[in-house]
């Protein structure tokens, strides 16, 4: 019985020195270690928001009593919900719009695939002249906020409908615009498709471009005509980067923000998001919420679906990556005819617009086209009360440069910081692919992506309201628009970061290794060097996307944070065209710089940072 | 104290056992070759001593200090174990040049720029490619990135250098060009060195020993003429016959004479035993003889204990010859030097090198240790040996 004491200590002993050397061990592997850190930060700004604000939804708020005398404050209650989805108010609140951002998203799915598949297998399989000038062109729309090209629609097909001048149309042809050509469904899925088909052209083009032709040459040496080939060669090889442009078009479309408040509002033509801005306006904070969770769920449904089908496509995904001699369609005649076509629709809806919103920067008076019109009073002019309610020239006005200093430095910072974590977070997925950690870190990632922006930003307005935890109050300052504009764009930089790293065999590493480099060492020497292109492409991805977001942070910004997007937008609702053009031309100018030099010297490539290979 | 010393080592991958109890033995200054089939864990263990996979079980001293240990879960990181490997892919670094390839390690160590330009050139010259160090690994033909690699791992020198399969990727010129240029490298250098490869000839002229890998398993040790005459199993010897090498199998049994002796009998031929014979069972049991094609001569005319066969097909190639004929029954490869004067169909006489004749357990496929033919008891069964009947020889031998 004496001994017993001494039998269990010999016996554990091992066994703890097991336990700790194991968890010592597992510690030590930087995999770990940041797939660790990277899953506190995803819980942190992604989990917890959206169980919190779901739990909030089920429970009466004190704000409720003005509504309704059953409001019993902190208590369970399915009211709220039941308010969204079975009452008086649910048709025009809830399933309208649901039904026009459900409709608007399909269409524009469609349009932009069709625009967007046969724009990349113009440039990419034939001999079309030109196509370096067409694939700059089809990335133009891209670099702008979606909603110019909806500015620029209004512009032209503007009817007396919502006063002011008329648009360009009716002053030339003295006609009527009909109200559904100028607002409602018809310009927002124009204005969307031309904006979004640039994902299919990314993507597409990407595939087909690394598609060996010998596929197609083989299939036509068994006699397969041309039709056949496409539809059981090519068009199966393309069904995985299809489909992810598919879904990446219809999750921005059905929660895209400021296309249908330029264009849908006027006629009361609601989406989603758009009752979801106006719901949080009218204080119907937890109604926004469960309208917010309604879109998630929408996006999850068709995230799901196309796992669906992707999942098992994926296999034979197996394109290789080497640049193969191609064998280029001849259009024949069709050749000069087509190119010019394309060149020509793409000045249309690329170049065109912009010349308008340029033009019109310089009238002092919209509407009227005649040379003593022309005036540089909304650049550079002073304040004179009859235009614009007083308000200066954009370079002359402080809000402007702040504004200005505000979007340059959110667009900075939350381009290294995105890109740098995407990087790192896209290390623990790749090299930690056969570890709970790796796999747990890419499917946390991607969640954002299911979480439209105006959600997001909705849920972060409660919860950095005030100062938590160690966190201070982030409302009100710039830092939260950064994390936001992080948060939100992880799920690319993750994807474009794990693809990067999984390109630099893990032997490169284990040979620095070798040679007694500590991880940093290793990840300053070998990984990013090697990721350069990756790490410049990412940045840029989430720089363009910062320097135009919307959505996002159109309910975040306070006066001290107003941005160049929000500013405009300001703008627009207040109706000083000009002014808006101003910014958006200088806004535009930025954008188009950055992307001219980062692809230019530092070779980044759109295509890696939306998801393409 | 060994280099290396593993004891019972076991490594899952997944749910999978990749290497099932290794214990082996390595002495300082070795030149020890992994060898064994594609997939058998070689590249595995490698990693292990490496440090770059952990132990489940077992443990692994490397000059007398423990670097993993499976029971307490201890690995120590793979660059404090004194050792560098060079990796099958290479894994040069493409943004780098050779030179700074080379010099990789010697900066992680904070040495001087004059010590480490000295080294580095040494290091090159050693492996004569100096005139490179200003280029890209993606400029270097198969051959010079491979001497970059052992540049890079030798230029810190370690007292243990692995290499994993470092000729898989080079044409069979430069190849042997390599083996040369290795086996000076590990002269000059004096450090222990284990080689992984599949390919036989590569591990016989390289290795002072071998260790043959099957399925996680070491199945034998041994140096190279050893285990090229003596494989332990009759799937060694069958490993060992692969590439151009075709081991020839005669089945045969085991049978007992009148007097007490033990005779083997097979279809091609048949021969007193001597040696071990104590451990033999006493009833007639299966045994399997092999044969090397090179240890077979082929002659024209007859001899006392020549065998009888006929030619089958003649396939010259240069400097030797490989000839299958048909004895007993059996096809068998011959292996000779220079042309071969022979026809399908032609009657020609074997002499088998009894010195060179193993025997394996006709069940187990062990080898039957120290049993060997009686010395010029070798012969010849019938002169037709075509219509050789395997009953008419037993009814010649009398069984007890
Ligand atoms: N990362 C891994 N995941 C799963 N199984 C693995 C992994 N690495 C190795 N294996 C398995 O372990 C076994 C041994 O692999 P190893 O690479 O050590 O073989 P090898 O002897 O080096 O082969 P080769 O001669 O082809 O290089 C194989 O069956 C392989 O399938
Ligand atoms: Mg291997």
């Amino acid at each position: 019985m004496s001994d017993k004491p001494i039998i269990t200590l010999s016996q554990t002993k091992p066994r703890r020195i097991k336990q700790w050397n194991r968890l010592y061990g597992w510690l030590r592997s930087p995999v770990h270690v940041i797939g660790l850190v990277g899953l506190l930060f995803l819980a942190y700004t992604i989990i917890w928001p959206v169980i919190n604000i779901l739990l909030t939804t089920f429970v009466w708020k004190t704000q409720d009593m003005r509504i309704t005398a059953e409001t019993n404050p902190g208590h369970f209650t399915l009211y709220h919900w039941q308010r969204v989805l079975a009452s008086d108010m649910s048709l025009s609140l809830f399933y309208k719009p649901v039904l026009h951002a459900g409709a608007v998203a399909f269409v524009v799915s469609i349009l932009s695939m069709l625009l967007g598949c046969g724009l990349a297998w113009l440039v990419t399989r034939t001999d079309l002249p030109f196509k370096k000038a067409i694939a700059f062109l089809a990335v133009i729309p891209y670099l702008l906020p979606s909603w110019v090209i909806a500015q620029a629609w209004l512009t032209f097909f503007k009817n007396d409908k919502i006063g002011g001048t008329p648009g360009i149309w009716q002053s030339l042809t003295h006609m009527q615009t009909p109200d559904t050509l100028a607002y409602g469904f018809v310009p927002i899925v124009i204005s969307l498709s031309i904006h979004d088909s640039v994902y299919f052209f990314l993507l597409v083009g990407a595939a087909l471009s690394s598609m060996n032709t010998q596929l197609e040459e083989a299939a036509s040496m068994n006699g397969a005509g041309r039709w056949t080939i496409i539809r059981q060669i090519v068009f199966p090889l393309m069904l995985p980067a299809i489909l992810s442009g598919f879904i990446l078009t219809f999750t921005r479309a059905i929660s895209s923000y400021g296309v249908p408040a330029i264009l849908g509002t006027p006629v009361d033509f609601y989406m989603i998001s758009t009752m979801l801005y106006s719901s949080m306006r009218a204080r119907l904070t937890t109604e926004a919420h469960v309208l917010s969770l309604m879109l998630m769920l929408i996006s999850m449904l068709m995230i799901y679906w196309n796992s669906q089908v992707v999942g098992r496509q994926r296999s034979f995904v197996t394109i290789t990556g080497k640049d193969n001699p191609r064998t280029l369609q001849s259009l024949g005649r069709w050749r000069k005819p087509t190119a010019l076509l394309t060149i020509g629709s793409m000045i249309l809806v690329s170049v065109v617009p912009l010349l308008i919103l340029l033009v019109q920067t310089f009238m002092l008076r919209e509407g009227v086209y005649s040379w003593d019109n022309l005036t540089l009073h909304y650049w550079i002019g002073g304040s004179i009360s009859d235009i614009n309610s007083g308000e200066k020239g954009v370079l002359q006005n402080p809000i402007f440069l702040l504004a200005l200093r505000n979007s340059l430095l959110i667009a900075a910072f939350s381009a290294v910081l995105a890109a740098l974590l995407g990087l790192l977070l896209g290390y623990a997925v790749a090299r930690g692919r056969q570890t709970w950690i790796g796999r747990t870190v890419d499917q946390v990632s991607f969640l954002p992506y299911l979480m439209p922006g105006i959600s997001l930003s909705a849920i972060y307005i409660t919860m950095f309201a005030r100062p938590h935890w160690i966190i201070p109050a982030l409302y009100g300052t710039v830092w939260l628009i950064i994390l936001i504009t992080v948060v939100k764009e992880l799920p690319f930089t993750v994807k474009a970061g794990g693809a990067a790293v999984m390109q630099v065999g893990g032997e490169l590493e284990e040979a620095a290794q070798m040679n007694g480099a500590s991880w940093w060492t290793r990840f300053k020497r070998i990984v990013l060097p090697l990721n350069r292109k990756s790490l410049l492409s990412a940045f840029l991805i989430v720089f363009i996307g910062a320097m135009k977001e919307t959505e996002l942070i159109i309910m975040l910004v306070t006066p001290r944070t107003e941005t160049l997007t929000t500013l405009t937008f300001a703008y627009v609702e207040k109706g000083y065209t000009q002014l808006t053009n101003v910014v958006l031309m200088i806004m535009i100018s930025i954008v188009i710089l950055v992307y001219a030099l980062a692809t230019r010297y530092g070779k980044a490539d759109l295509t890696t940072g939306i998801g393409g290979q | 104290m060994s280099a290396i010393e593993l004891r019972n080592v076991t490594v899952n991958i997944g749910s999978k056992q990749v290497l099932r109890g290794i214990d082996l033995q390595v002495e300082k200054g070795e030149f020890m070759t992994f060898l064994g089939p594609s997939g058998c864990g070689k590249t595995t263990l490698l990693r292990t001593i490496a440090g770059l996979q952990q132990a489940d079980g077992g443990t692994i001293v490397l000059s007398g200090r423990e670097v993993a240990n499976g029971e307490t879960a201890y690995h120590l990181d793979s660059s404090k174990r004194g050792l560098n490997l060079v990796f099958q892919s290479y894994a040069l670094w493409p943004h780098m040049t050779v030179f700074d390839n080379v010099a990789f390690g010697l900066r992680i160590r904070r040495q001087s720029k004059s010590e480490i330009r000295q080294k580095v050139m040494a290091a090159l010259d050693k492996v004569r490619i100096s005139e490179l160090e200003t280029r890209y690994p993606g400029e270097l033909s198969g051959g010079q990135q491979q001497r970059v690699a052992i540049a890079r791992a030798i230029v810190t020198e370690p007292e243990l250098l692995l290499l994993d399969e470092p000729l898989s990727n080079l044409d069979a010129r430069l190849r042997v060009e390599m083996r040369a240029e290795l086996k000076r490298l590990h002269r000059e250098l004096g450090a222990t060195i284990i080689y992984v490869t599949h390919d036989q000839q590569e591990a016989l002229t390289l290795s002072s020993r071998i260790a043959v890998f099957f399925e996680g398993k070491i199945v034998q040790v041994d140096r190279p003429q050893a285990l090229y005459r003596r494989p332990a199993t009759l799937r060694i010897a069958d490993f060992f016959g692969s590439g151009g090498m075709e081991m020839n199998h005669v089945d045969g049994r085991i049978l007992f004479a009148g007097d007490g002796s033990l005779y083997l009998s097979s279809p091609v031929c048949s021969f007193a035993l001597e040696g071990r014979l104590n451990a033999l069972p006493d009833k007639g049991m299966a045994v399997t003889m092999t044969i090397k094609p090179e240890h077979i001569r082929l002659q024209r005319h007859f001899v006392p204990g020549a065998i009888a066969c006929e030619v089958d097909t003649v396939f010259p190639a240069g400097s030797e010859t490989t000839v299958t004929v048909l004895a007993g029954g059996r096809l068998l490869t011959v292996r000779l030097l220079g042309d071969a004067d022979y026809d399908r169909g032609d009657t020609a006489y074997l002499l088998l090198r009894e010195e060179h004749l193993n025997l394996y357990h006709g069940d187990t496929g062990e080898l039957l240790d120290g049993v060997r033919p009686a010395s010029l008891s070798v012969t010849n069964h019938a002169s037709n040996p075509i219509s050789y009947d395997q009953n008419h020889l037993l009814a010649e031998v009398p069984t007890r």
